[in-house]
This record gives structure tokens, sequence and C-alpha cells, in this order.
């Protein structure tokens, strides 16, 4: 028996295209032992179907196959921009090295003979995952870098001290990613305070770097507005809504927002929603919980997007959960769906307790993680004190 | 492709074929849609029939599609929509933007 070192901490997805069903149960068996996570397709097209759905961590494929060879298979792969940076190898009993150069000529990291003993094969392609996974690592943590020094935070460090409420935030980015979430706080005076969340549609870096223009907008419009001592929330919605949608820079960008006016003076908050979630409400009076919603439409959809206010009367005890679509959308019996009663039924048992916050991050947002998160995910919890 | 494509009188009626509309594949949908509009589509019906999961990606796709019909005087219709990503659509106030009917038939009889 051969050991294998530790698996890695998050499952690898290692796509093996091969049409020798015996190569392709050997090879799949020992990637699983080694703890990778194996995805198999018997030819090439077959894989680049399931490529319309799939992003594996690596492309292992044999060079000889029916219909389309391996070679034409990494040209197909290549020409669709959303799979061609996938890590690619070939793994052949072609050895001519006529072949080998042709293959490595088309990118592929590495070329491995099929008459290699197995476990040599499983520690390169091991090796090549690896070293893959450090270079990612290493990008990523360059790129905080670069955007703390910035100074461009798309998430608070600290919750705000609002004088007579209790605020906290949380969010986690999809697989750790900076993504196109947002949170921020501004506040005026010591009567009033800003709170708005949104969500950049889409994932990962492209929405981050966007999130950057939207947060300014929202800043930029709340601050113009309290310099003109005009509170009204559907106003400034509009505004940023119009700026937005005639920024030819952000032309294909959609955001949803949830904005908050805290008053510490009448204990009312004032919300305008823009393709937001419904809030979530507890009333302590009558120990209930209710959704309140918005009517106006996603930043940037329309010129008018038909914004309303309204106006949150907060008693002593009362609660208000703000959130965004990755807090929803769960997977169930291995499908993803996006459930917003299910979220509502999961925090509810919570709500007016004397530390239900604690509890909901506890029992809710803390079993969040890689396994079961689908997106970005962020909630704001106010509690009139 | 991720659109199954039925083509009557620049009527296109547009299947989604993956069970999952995520980032995999929200940037394909949109040039395909782009596509269908730019060679003169005046009514694109999408079909979600095939779809389980819709995440924010594919749906800005799906937005960006619509800001691309409107001023082309195009029409986008959704079709056969499965309860959960109805219901989200709705949430987030969709159902504003783009007219959705119970299938294929009830959106033709809309037209004719």
């Amino acid at each position: 028996m051969i050991a294998f070192e530790e698996a890695p901490a998050k499952l690898k997805k290692v796509l093996i295209v091969e049409d020798n069903l015996l190569f392709r149960k050997v090879i799949s068996a020992s990637l699983t032992k080694a703890g990778y996570q194996c995805v198999l397709c018997d030819s090439a097209s077959e894989a680049l179907k399931l490529l319309v759905n799939e992003q594996p961590d690596l492309i292992l494929s044999d060079y000889d196959m029916p219909e389309m060879n391996g070679f034409d298979f990494r040209q197909a792969v290549l020409q669709n921009p959303d799979i061609s940076d996938i890590p690619f190898v070939f793994l052949t009993s072609h050895t001519d090295n006529s072949l080998v150069l042709e293959g490595l000529n088309m990118n592929a990291l590495d070329y491995i003979n099929k008459e290699t003993p197995l476990p040599v094969i499983i520690s390169k392609l091991k090796n090549i995952i690896n070293s893959l996974e450090n270079e990612h690592i290493r990008s990523i943590r360059e790129l905080r870098i670069a955007a703390e020094t910035l100074n461009v935070k798309s998430i608070p460090t600290v919750r705000p001290q609002v004088a007579g409420y209790s605020i906290h935030f949380w969010h986690k980015g999809f697989r750790g990613y900076p993504g196109g979430d947002f949170i921020d706080f501004v506040q005026v005076d010591d009567r009033y305070c800003f709170a708005f969340l949104g969500d950049i549609m889409g994932k990962k870096w492209k929405a981050w770097f966007f999130t950057f223009g939207f947060l300014s907008y929202i800043r930029a419009a709340i601050r113009f507005c309290v310099l003109d001592n005009d509170f009204a929330l559907d106003t400034i919605v509009q505004k940023i809504n119009k700026l937005i949608y005639l920024d030819e820079s952000l032309q294909n960008i959609l955001s949803s927002l949830s904005l908050l006016l805290l008053d510490s003076q009448t204990g009312q908050i004032h919300y305008t929603g823009a393709g937001d979630l419904p809030l979530i409400n507890y009333k302590t009076e009558t120990r209930e919980t209710k959704t309140i919603l918005s009517s106006g439409l996603l930043l940037g959809l329309l010129e008018d997007g038909f914004y309303d206010k309204q106006l949150i009367q907060m008693s002593p005890g009362d609660q208000l959960a703000i959130f965004t679509d990755g807090m929803i959308d769960i997977p169930s019996d291995g499908l993803k769906k996006s459930d917003y009663p299910f979220f509502v039924t999961r925090i509810s048992p919570y709500l007016g307790m004397p530390d239900s916050f604690e509890l909901i991050r506890a029992n809710v947002l803390e079993s969040i993680d890689d396994s079961n998160q689908l997106d970005d995910s962020s909630i704001i919890f106010i509690e009139k004190l | 492709m991720i659109l199954k494509i039925n083509e009557i009188e620049k009527v296109v009626q547009a299947t989604i074929m993956p069970h999952e509309a995520s980032l995999a594949n929200a940037d394909l949908f949109k040039e395909e849609m782009i596509t269908l509009i730019a060679n003169g589509a005046k009514l694109i019906i999408v079909s979600f029939e095939n779809v389980n999961y819709i995440d924010s990606s594919f749906l800005g796709s799906l937005v960006v599609a619509l800001k691309y019909a409107m001023p082309r005087n195009v029409d986008i219709y959704l079709v056969s929509l499965k309860p959960d990503v109805k219901n989200l659509l709705t949430l987030i106030r969709m159902d504003k933007v783009f007219k959705i009917f119970k299938d294929y038939e009830q959106a033709m009889e809309k037209i004719n």
C-alpha cells in the first residue's frame, strides 16, 4: 500500500477525460483516495458539455479518444474564455516527442506518460494542484494588501455606536473572496445615522472592483443630501439610481440596496429599498415576526426605479434584519436553491431574546462555510434599546 | 450554447438548458441573448423549465440582455419558472420589469 499525504483542506475537483473504462476507474480511485473529488467523462464532447456547469480545479485528459482527440479537446477548451484558464494536463500512452511538444505548446501544464507508476502520477498531479493553490493564495493576499493600502473597504471593521440602538453586522465572502456585497454606516450627527447594505450582481473579483464605484456614489449622494438637509430616502435612492443608470462604465452592472436612516430622537427607522430582499422585523409587543417589502427596482436598471419610502416604528426590544441573497441560497439534496421563507424560519426562534444576534451568529451564521455557501452573504441586525 | 432555440417569424423561443443558471454560464447566456437581439428577433421568450437555481450573476446577465433589448424595441418574456426561481424574481421585483407567463402557450396567446 502506498501512503498518501494528508488530503488538502478544501476538496479539489479533478475532471478526468478518458475513454478507457479500466484506466478511468483506476486513476479516479487513486485520486479519490488521495483526497480529491473526481468527475469522470468518457469522451471530449461529454466533457465540454459538463464544463458548461462545472468548474474543476484541474482537467486531466487522454490524447487518443474516438471522435474528438485530446488535442482537439484542448483547443475547444482554450477557445472558451470561461474555462480556458483551468489547469490542463495530458495523461496518455502516446509519448512521441513531437506529440509531447505539441501538447505542451497548447498551454498544458504537463504531459504524463500512462506507463508511469501510479503513485508517481498521483504525486505529480498533487504537486501541480498544490503549487497552483499556493500561487492563488499569494495573488489574493497581494490584491487584498493593495486594496487595504488604497483604503477601499466594502465592509466596515467596527460596529457604529448610535444612541438608542444596538447595531451588529456580519459578512462572509463567497469562498473567501472579497465579493460584491457592501455594508456601510454614515453617522450624520448625534441624532441621525445612515445604514446601508447592497449586493452587486456577480461574484468574486469582478463584482468586488465595481463595489467601490457604487460605494462612492452612495456615500456622495448621502453627503450631498445631508448638506441640502434632505433626508427623504426615496429621493436619495432615485438620485443614486440615476447616476448609476447614466454612468456608461457601470452600464452592465446592477446592484441591490437597502438604505436605512436611524433616528435616535424619535426611535423611527426610515427605509427605502432597491431590488433588495424584504427586511425581517420582530415586534416585541405582539411577539410577531413580519417582513417589510419595498417597491423599488435594482439600481441602474431603469431611469425611474419606482422607489417608495417607509417608516418603521421601533419600540424597545424591536429588531430588524437586513440581508443579501447569499443568505437565502442553500443547497438541498445536492441541488442549489433560494429559499427566503426557510431563512426566516431559521432565524425566527432566536428573535426577541436578550442576545438575539449572538444566538443567530452561533446557530445560523457560523454554520455557513465553503461547503454550503453559494454567494456572498451579509446581514445587518438592528435592535432598539 | 446554453440556449436551445426555436425561431418562428422573429419570435424566438429560447430554452435555458443547464439546471443551474449561475456564474459559470452567465456570460455565455448574455452573449447568446445579445446575438439573438442583434440578429433581428422582435420577441424572445426565455424558458426556465430546466432551471432549479439562479444566482445573482445570472440575474445580472438577464437584466443586461433586457437593457440591450429595450432601446431596440425587443421584448423579453420569461416562462415556465419553477416556484423557487419565480419567488426569488418576485422578491427582488424583477416581475415588474419582465413579463412572466406560465408557459410558451400562454405567452404566445398574449401576442396573438
